[in-house]
């Protein structure tokens, strides 16, 4: 007999925080065997994420009555654990899934070394898990050790190779982890003791605009948006994201940093719901233009191929802030934000990872001299064109449907009466203009005239996957409507 | 002093916890920024996380009868986090100190603003001439 799918999605959302993390546990156990148990773990996490989202959809309208919500051990909300599975958290846990499968795949080729191995793969699906799990949970505390386990494994990725830069790198990123994570553990702080509750649901059924929860946004926000790289608290970003390994550094540009923007949003469409005012708003729009234009700048002039890349994660997400004060003149704007946001994930990974291949084949990624190597690997520079013609927003990518559907909101405010509305227009459109400057200075030098060299042997994988990674990425506009459809279902949002 | 004694004798721990709280996170944050030595600016960091703790004490404290057992489990363990976070912190700079004799941040990635204005004049007048780039001078260490 065959049963409605709202009753398995419950013991399938509890089982894939389950898998992800026992698929962890025993990669850590048996070193000597990780990558074998990360790849078919990898396949197996995948294959479950695709099997709860096609649960979640059959399911259909009564999940937008109310969420999926699970409670661990059958303890109900004030004192047990809630997971909480909705349409926001869905749709970020399948784009997790497609990144991270693709990452695994690429560490097959990119990491050799017998030791290097034993390392990588348990803290890279530790990283994988806590992702699940910040994706999932319900609970303000719990998403505190969610950012936690993120934050650590992410940081000692950063500082796998061992070299000085890379420890430098990984001691900044951790010391600005932490002081993120303590700021946001302030205010959950500060909201348990006005409300003595820690459940998202039951803390937004009773939040309004006092003066804890405004001491509570702020900390909070300023913490996310440190962890996040979002405008002016970025600069960290470009020295941790340039120098870690190719297959982290896509994890970390393309999910990490979409995970704290995920919690920034999350907190935003439902606890601090009652704070936003349009003043408000439109600083956060103000920060997004600068961001905008000071990491395009950066990236303008930046000589290496990773540190463009890495400043170009700092321009795109002003893309998300300049949706801020979108969103509350048109509140369904939130939606297209978040398929920016996957798409931007998508494509920002697979540039990593091509960038990953040529630094790799050349032995370095200064773009002065990989000209010769450009040319001899057309395969990973049509990836990296494809990744960057989606970063762009030209037609038919997952980046035009985005960058569309963005402007369509910002001219839906100018219609509403708001002057500043044509700011927002303006830096949308002209940030499509910087991105295809500067994803073009990085494919240039392979139409230059000159010798090719083909450099250093590269695994089939590193030349594959970057390319159906980019793929994915500028194909994604054809899931545009499934993805805006998941969206809806989430409860509370308008 | 007699009179200061008497008033934080007159505080209730709901008030006084919180303010000492806050004072400590401020404290923290200010070293943290402050300092330039990895291990001073550590113990910045957990000087902010005794502050946080302390906040959630007196929010357990809180009210009449016995304090909250929730907020001192969420106390433990944040402790329990906070210390793990620091022994893998201290790790990396001692591995950081190893590498460069110096227990302090570098200065952001190299050759990040090296020139970039030589890549299409380089590219061009490699075509005809004997001036062929180097094909192994990138190689270096």
């Amino acid at each position: 007999m065959i049963e409605a799918p709202e009753t398995w999605l419950p013991t399938a959302i509890a089982g894939l925080v389950g898998l992800s993390l026992a698929v962890a546990v025993v990669a850590t156990a048996w070193p000597r065997q990780a990558h074998r148990i990360g790849l078919f773990g990898a396949l197996a996490v995948f294959a479950w994420v695709l099997g709860l989202s096609a649960l979640f959809v059959a399911a259909g309208p009564e999940a937008e009555a109310a969420a999926t919500r699970v409670a661990l051990g059958g303890w109900e909300a004030p004192l047990g654990l809630m997971l909480h599975l909705d349409g926001l958290s869905m749709t970020l846990l399948v784009l997790t899934a497609i990144v991270a499968l693709a990452t695994s795949l690429y560490s097959l080729g990119y990491i050799h070394d017998r030791i290097e191995r034993r390392q990588f793969w348990p803290l890279w699906l530790w990283l994988w898990a806590g992702l699940n799990m910040l994706f999932l949970s319900g609970d303000a505390f719990n998403l505190y050790i969610t950012l936690e386990v993120v934050s650590l494994s992410a940081v000692a990725l950063v500082a796998f190779t061992g070299t000085a830069a890379a420890v430098s790198g990984a001691v900044r990123y951790l010391l600005i982890n932490i002081l993120g994570s303590l700021s946001f553990l302030m205010g959950v702080v500060l909201l348990f003791g006005e409300h003595g509750v820690l459940d998202l649901v039951l803390l937004e059924a009773r939040s309004e605009a006092g003066p804890t929860e405004r001491m509570a946004a702020v900390l909070m926000t300023a913490g996310l948006m440190l962890k996040a790289a979002l405008f002016p608290l970025h600069v960290w970003l470009a020295p941790a994201h340039g120098s870690a390994p190719a297959p982290v550094s896509a994890v970390l540009s393309g999910l990490v940093v979409t995970g704290s923007f995920y919690l920034l949003l999350r907190l935003w469409m439902g606890v601090f719901a009652p704070l936003a005012t349009p003043a408000f708003g439109i600083l956060i729009g103000l920060l997004g233009v600068a961001a905008l234009i000071w990491g395009s700048a950066q990236a303008l002039r930046a000589g290496r191929l990773k540190s463009i890349v890495a400043y170009s994660t700092v321009a795109q997400f002003g893309y998300l802030l300049v949706a801020f004060p979108l969103m509350l003149v048109d509140p369904d704007a939130w939606r297209v934000v978040v398929f920016f946001a996957v798409v931007h994930a998508l494509a920002k990974a697979s540039v990593f990872l091509a960038a990953g291949t040529l630094q790799h084949a050349a032995g370095h990624d200064r773009l002065a001299e990989l000209g010769g190597v450009l040319r001899a690997r057309p395969r990973t520079v049509f990836a990296l064109g494809l990744a960057g013609v989606s970063l762009m927003g030209l037609p038919f990518t997952g980046g035009f449907i985005a960058k569309y559907l963005l402007l369509e909101a910002g001219l839906g405010t100018i219609l509403a009466g708001s002057v500043i509305g044509v700011l927002w227009v303006v830096a949308i459109a002209g940030g499509g203009l910087l991105a295809a400057a500067y994803v073009l200075r990085m494919v240039a030098p392979a139409f230059h005239r000159g010798p090719e060299r083909a450099g250093e042997a590269v695994s089939p994988w590193m030349d594959w996957v970057p390319l159906g990674l980019a793929t994915v990425a500028a194909l994604a506009g054809f899931a545009g409507t499934l993805t805006l459809h998941t969206l809806t279902l989430t409860p509370g949002a308008p | 002093m007699n009179g200061l004694a008497e008033l934080a004798h007159t505080l209730a721990p709901g008030l006084l916890y919180p303010t000492g709280g806050a004072i400590l996170f401020a404290m923290g944050l200010y070293g943290l920024i402050r300092r330039h030595h990895l291990v001073l600016r550590i113990l910045a960091l957990n000087i902010m996380g005794s502050g946080v703790f302390m906040v959630l004490l007196g929010v357990a404290a809180r009210g009449e009868g016995p304090p909250d057992p929730v907020a001192q489990a969420l106390t433990l363990t944040g402790i329990v986090v906070a210390v793990s976070a620091t022994a893998f912190a201290l790790a990396l700079v001692v591995h950081l100190t190893r590498l460069t004799g110096h227990a302090v941040m570098l200065p952001g990635p190299p050759d990040d603003d090296a020139p970039v204005e030589d890549i299409s004049r380089e590219e061009h007048h490699a075509d005809g001439g004997p001036a062929a780039p180097h094909p192994d001078q990138d190689r270096n260490p």
